[in-house]
């Protein structure tokens, strides 16, 4: 039996084989030397939004797959759903009486996914995509597919002189699969169709300073203090470009490389660039700038892509009365990079309570260098601290405006490290207390690590605990929103 | 009193002593100090050409990257702060040592100690804070005397000024 539907004006035909007969398939189509490894994840292509996380794979349920010959490691399981993007109600109304279909979930930009209740199993897969293919050709919707789910079987190692993600360079909101694995990312699009987050909520980037001046950045920034140099701006010095690109994970309002979220941004600058990739802090600024950034920029969460050194009590306290006192004593969320030498934890993300953040890649591997991503120079740090990971190689975000920064324009795509990793964390607590502003830290802590997706180090799902590579496993901004959202 | 000159090679953190390093090579110059000395204009200008500046009108310079007798006379002048190598970090002291306590009564006691030490103290014992900073200028009082009070005392957090230089988060191959 064959399947057929339409996408991107082609028709396309895929054979219906069982589940276990795509499995044989792919590990067929496996090279040797990656034989070893199995299903790395399960888990859908959103091609749309990820509302339709809603719908999982049950291998016990029979459900119907689809396995190309083309893309042996991709089996496609079809879904009783259909996804129908630009229909007009009048359509839907035609559907809801040929098909039964009606909507069961709305995403961003007209996009509804479509199920007959009445059905299951083989009848209503069938029906949708009767139902996709009648939109497709009869309607003016501008797309109509069934929904599936896709069994990615990831082995091959990328050519590492090519520039991994640059036609991909929003993997780390959601990941097609195109560069690494489908669906290693935090998935921020799937968290978008909860919320982009309240712009009462402040991130604070404790760091070298912010382009306040940034197209992207400037109206999101609500306070702004300099610690260096004492000035009333946080704008950073020459080259100083990492508070930027920063900031821009978290709150960038541009269309081209959005920000996770729509909160407000704090900006403190704590450190300069010592002109020799070093950078330059002084312990007791940097304190005053962590109290300055809960007790009067009223942060609600601290992003801190920095450490190195021993550890001071100026600075470990600071934090703690964050964490204690601050959000009138609901707490601070802290976020804190774990750093990029491969080896041990570095303060302050050594610190209890706090998110200490490592990076993972495309691949859902800890960041290593000979992690698949091609960058040899660096490692995500690693060992009992270490909270969870999040993406943090390939990063599309803001730079220094002109000539300044880490490239000419207004942007940079490859931003990378525990630097870039740490954002992401700090973005997701701020769309948590978005839509539940009287959480506690620690229940936005325990919320953020319970809903990782677990991994093993070397990328392979993981039904266990937390490790000591990946923490509690990788980001995952959207089932920490629904977990926010329907707290048990 | 107070002038305690070796290099201090630990402090306290969380009640905990902590190693640190001494950095042979790094040599951390106060340049305001250096200039009003006036000793010697030649050995002024190769500090300023060769080293980086790093706040507090501090210059960090290598000392392979000067001939050995200049580095002498350097360090010799006495306005250098001690340089370590810790965790994967150049830290540098600085005279200042800042302490935090909620019992006003342990700070008016930590007040009085310091009365014996030439230190200059700011802050007031209600606040819960307080800042010493010896007359010396010289980073290796403060180190010692912020170990005096942190094994004396035991404050909430008694901490030696540092400047800390990591590393850049800029990764490039």
């Amino acid at each position: 039996m064959d399947l057929t539907y339409h996408s991107h004006r082609r028709e396309i035909t895929i054979p219906v084989v069982s589940l276990d007969q795509a499995a044989a398939r792919a590990q067929s189509a496996e090279r040797p030397t990656a034989r070893a490894q199995r299903m790395i994840a399960v888990r859908q292509v959103v091609q749309t939004n990820a509302a339709m996380l809603s719908s999982v794979l049950d291998p016990a349920s029979g459900a119907l797959v689809a396995s190309s010959e083309k893309s042996p490691r991709v089996s496609l399981v079809a879904t009783e759903t259909t996804f129908i993007e630009g229909a007009t109600k009048a359509v839907l109304k035609t559907l809801k009486s040929r098909f039964g279909m009606t909507v069961v979930q709305e995403g961003l930009f007209g996009k509804v996914l479509l199920r007959n209740n009445q059905l299951s199993g083989k009848e209503a897969v069938e029906n949708a995509f009767k139902c996709a293919n009648y939109a497709y050709k009869s309607t003016k919707a501008k797309a109509a597919h069934p929904n599936f789910n896709r069994v990615i079987q990831h082995t091959m190692r990328p050519a590492t002189t090519a520039p991994l993600s640059a036609s991909k360079p929003w993997w780390n909101h959601l990941n097609d699969g195109t560069v690494g694995v489908a669906g290693a990312d935090a998935a921020v699009r799937a968290a978008w169709t909860i919320t982009k987050g309240n712009s009462n909520i402040r991130v604070a980037v404790l760091d070298e300073g912010v382009d306040v001046a940034h197209p992207d950045l400037v109206s999101a920034i609500v306070a702004q203090k300099d610690f260096v140099d004492g000035n009333a701006t946080a704008q950073p010095s020459g080259k100083d470009a990492h508070g930027t690109a920063c900031s821009g994970i978290i709150v960038g309002r541009g269309t081209v490389y959005p920000g996770i979220t729509e909160c407000s941004l704090v900006a403190v600058r704590i450190a300069k660039g010592d002109g020799h990739d070093g950078w330059i802090f002084d312990d007791f600024k940097t304190a005053d700038a962590i109290d300055w950034a809960w007790k009067d920029a009223k942060s609600d969460v601290l992003s801190n892509s920095w450490g190195g050194g021993t550890p001071v009590d100026a600075i470990s306290n600071a934090f703690e009365r964050a964490r204690t006192q601050g959000r009138n004593n609901k707490g601070c969320v802290i976020a804190i990079a774990t750093g990029n030498s491969d080896s041990s934890v570095n303060y302050p993300a050594t610190l209890p309570n706090i998110l200490a953040v490592g990076a993972s890649n495309e691949w859902d591997e800890r960041k290593s260098p000979t992690s698949h991503d091609g960058e040899d120079w660096w490692g995500s740090n690693y060992g009992p601290e270490v909270q969870l990971v999040a993406p943090g190689v390939h990063i599309a975000t803001t730079d220094i405006s002109g000539a300044s920064g880490y490239s000419p324009g207004n942007y940079i795509t490859t931003f990378n490290g525990t630097s870039s990793a740490t954002p992401h964390v700090a973005a997701a607590a701020a769309l948590i207390l978005s839509i539940a502003p009287n959480l506690k830290e620690s229940e936005v802590r325990e919320i953020l690590t319970q809903t990782a997706t677990r991994l093993k180090p070397t990328g392979n799902l993981d039904g266990g605990g937390r490790n000591n590579e990946m923490g509690w496993g990788r980001l995952d901004i959207f089932a920490a929103l629904r977990r926010a959202s329907h707290p048990r | 009193m107070g002038a305690f000159k070796k290099t201090p090679t630990h402090y306290y953190a969380s009640g905990k002593r902590v190693p640190l390093t001494v950095d042979d090579n790094l040599i951390a110059v106060d340049s305001r100090r250096f200039s009003q000395l006036k000793a010697s204009p030649q050995l002024l200008s190769i500090v300023q050409s060769k080293g980086t500046e790093i706040g507090h009108d501090l210059i960090l310079l290598a000392r392979d990257r000067m001939d050995s007798d200049a580095a002498k006379k350097l360090v010799d002048t006495g306005v250098t702060q001690p340089v370590y190598h810790s965790s994967g970090a150049t830290i540098v002291a600085l005279p200042e040592i800042r302490i935090e306590e909620s019992s006003s009564k342990k700070l008016e006691q930590v007040i009085q100690f310091v009365t014996g030490f030439a230190f200059d103290v700011e802050g007031e014992p209600d606040s819960g804070r307080l800042s010493l900073r010896p007359r010396s200028q010289d980073a290796r009082d403060s180190m010692e005397l912020a170990n005096k009070i942190a094994m004396n005392f035991k404050p909430i957090s008694v901490s030696p000024r540092f400047v800390r230089i990591t590393p850049g988060p800029v990764l490039r191959k």
